[in-house]
């Protein structure tokens, strides 16, 4: 018997009662008791990948005793393999101040925290996830869908993300896609009840599509009915033995391999048609925009008209004037870069023309943040491809004609990256630290000081 | 038959890894004995 309150660390009475705490050591044992029961429970639940089932075990375990350092530490790596990448940490960080020795959590925080790429791309999914759920309250289920293709793609165990993409397909009545997503969920999380609610659903709904058989349930059928032909006869059973040896290597091969293969098969489908829908939904974008400002442009078409005619001082800015109409016919050609090239030539100061200078900024206004969108557009995607000069190409031009964007200090901080990757590194610092002395809220302050270290540059 | 608007109300946002700081802050670790000796001294208090 201790003579030391565990929780406490006072001495205990005579009855084994601690006086600070008022409770007994036999109370207090018992309770730990209940804690380790429960910690053992979240660990065999983990061990058959019911996951949903070893969050909650584990989550009571440490409600009966926050001093459960196993319980804590396998409730975040629980966390971390439902893709739960906050709630993992948090219970690392928390097991680590509990007990700051010997603790397996500080492994995992390292871990975690030196591989400042693989932390990235865990982030960027999370805000992902939850632009997904701004789309969907905007009604735009489309771009959800594209955007949680990717946070599966960032983190593939982002079981949320999955549920969330099913239940988007359900909607969009692709009922096959669904339950593979869901299917991939519990290969995850055998025990997820929102997957199996919608499995179940779905199963109900399209029973003649409903062709996926659970394999454990396949398997058990072929042994049941081996256990029934051994009983016939001892010569039987040899050859029982085979074909249940050929049936469930002919299982294994359809239920592991066709699923994955099909399932790849599926996923370059998907990326194929996420594809197609980007683009063709960004031929609309571009056909509304074009139809709109065209009618800005006539209208300053003919304000320039005016103009011409009205200064007898146009003769001087001949160059100007030029430069603007170049930029003009481009932009109503659908040549972005086109307009902005002669735009950006013209030095608006030296003209004294009020005519000119408004004209010259309504153009400006259209066509520079325009191209500088559309470039920083395909400057991300070409460098989430890892073509970094493509990407250093349209992220020059972004970062040129557009400085204060929502978007700007991330055109900045991947044009760095992009030159950090093709072994630029003066040029990678120099983008880093134009980000820290001009953009003082960006989220990607951190990340760039983090990489003018890693070039050998210094922070000031 | 599954209710997407219903359904979509059940997913929230997850926490950002920039505020996993505040996070663990806020985290409650209250476990059974603490709240046992809290009502324990309430009961005291109460008597007294």
């Amino acid at each position: 018997m201790l003579n030391q309150c565990p929780k406490c660390g006072q001495e205990l009475n005579e009855k084994s009662h601690c006086n600070s705490c008022n409770i007994t050591y036999r109370s207090f044992r018992l309770i730990k008791e209940v804690s380790k029961s429960l910690y053992n429970e979240g660990l065999q639940k983990s061990k058959v990948r019911d996951l949903s089932g070893a969050v909650e075990s584990l989550n009571r375990s440490i409600k009966y005793d926050k001093r459960n350092i196993d319980a804590r530490n396998l409730l975040g790596l629980v966390y971390f393999e439902l893709g739960e990448t906050v709630m993992a940490l948090r219970q690392w960080v928390v097991s680590q101040n509990i007990q700051p020795e010997l603790n397996v959590a500080s492994n995992y925080l390292k871990l975690v925290q030196d591989n400042q790429v693989n932390l990235d791309r865990l982030s960027t999914a999370i805000k992902k996830y939850n632009q997904a759920l701004v789309y969907i309250r905007q009604n735009s289920r489309d771009l959800a869908i594209i955007n949680l293709k990717k946070v599966i793609s960032l983190n593939p165990k982002f079981v949320k993300a999955y549920t969330l993409l099913a239940l988007l397909y359900v909607k969009e009545e692709e009922v096959s896609r669904a339950k593979n997503i869901l299917l991939k969920v519990l290969l995850i999380d055998k025990t997820n009840y929102v997957a199996h609610k919608y499995y179940e659903e779905l199963f109900d709904d399209h029973k003649e599509e409903a062709v996926i058989v659970e394999p454990q349930e396949e398997l058990n059928k072929n042994k049941k009915k081996l256990r029934r032909q051994i009983a016939i006869n001892q010569s039987v059973q040899q050859f029982a033995g085979l074909v249940f040896g050929v049936a469930i290597g002919a299982a294994l091969i359809f239920f592991l391999f066709m699923p994955s293969r099909v399932g790849q098969l599926n996923d370059e489908i998907d990326d194929y048609q996420s594809k197609l829908t980007e683009s063709v939904d960004r031929v609309d974008e571009l056909e509304s925009q074009q139809t709109e400002n065209e009618s800005k442009i006539r209208l300053l078409e003919v304000e320039l008209a005016e103009a011409v005619e009205k200064n007898t001082d146009l003769s001087e800015k001949d160059g100007q004037v030029q430069q603007l109409m170049m930029s003009m016919t481009n932009y109503l050609q659908g040549d972005l870069v086109g307009a902005a090239v002669p735009l950006s030539a013209i030095d608006i100061n030296e003209s004294a023309d009020g005519v000119l200078n408004n004209l010259y900024t309504q153009l400006a206004e259209i066509v520079f943040p325009e191209v500088a969108r559309t470039e920083y557009n395909a400057g991300y995607s070409a460098y989430n491809s890892a073509r970094y000069q493509e990407a250093i190409d349209h992220l020059e031009v972004s970062v040129r004609y557009e400085k204060n964007a929502s978007y700007s200090h991330y055109a900045v901080y991947y044009l760095g990256r992009s030159y950090q990757f093709l072994d630029r590194p003066q040029d990678a610092i120099e983008q880093f630290k134009y980000l820290l002395a001009n953009y003082p809220n960006s989220n990607t302050r951190g990340w760039a000081e983090n990489q003018i270290r890693i070039l050998g540059g210094t922070v000031d | 038959m599954i209710n997407f608007e219903e359904e979509i109300k059940k997913f929230k946002p997850c926490l950002e890894i920039e505020e996993a700081e505040e996070a663990i802050y806020s985290y409650e670790t209250k476990d059974i004995v603490d709240i046992l000796a809290e009502m324990i001294k309430e009961m005291n208090r109460n008597e007294e």
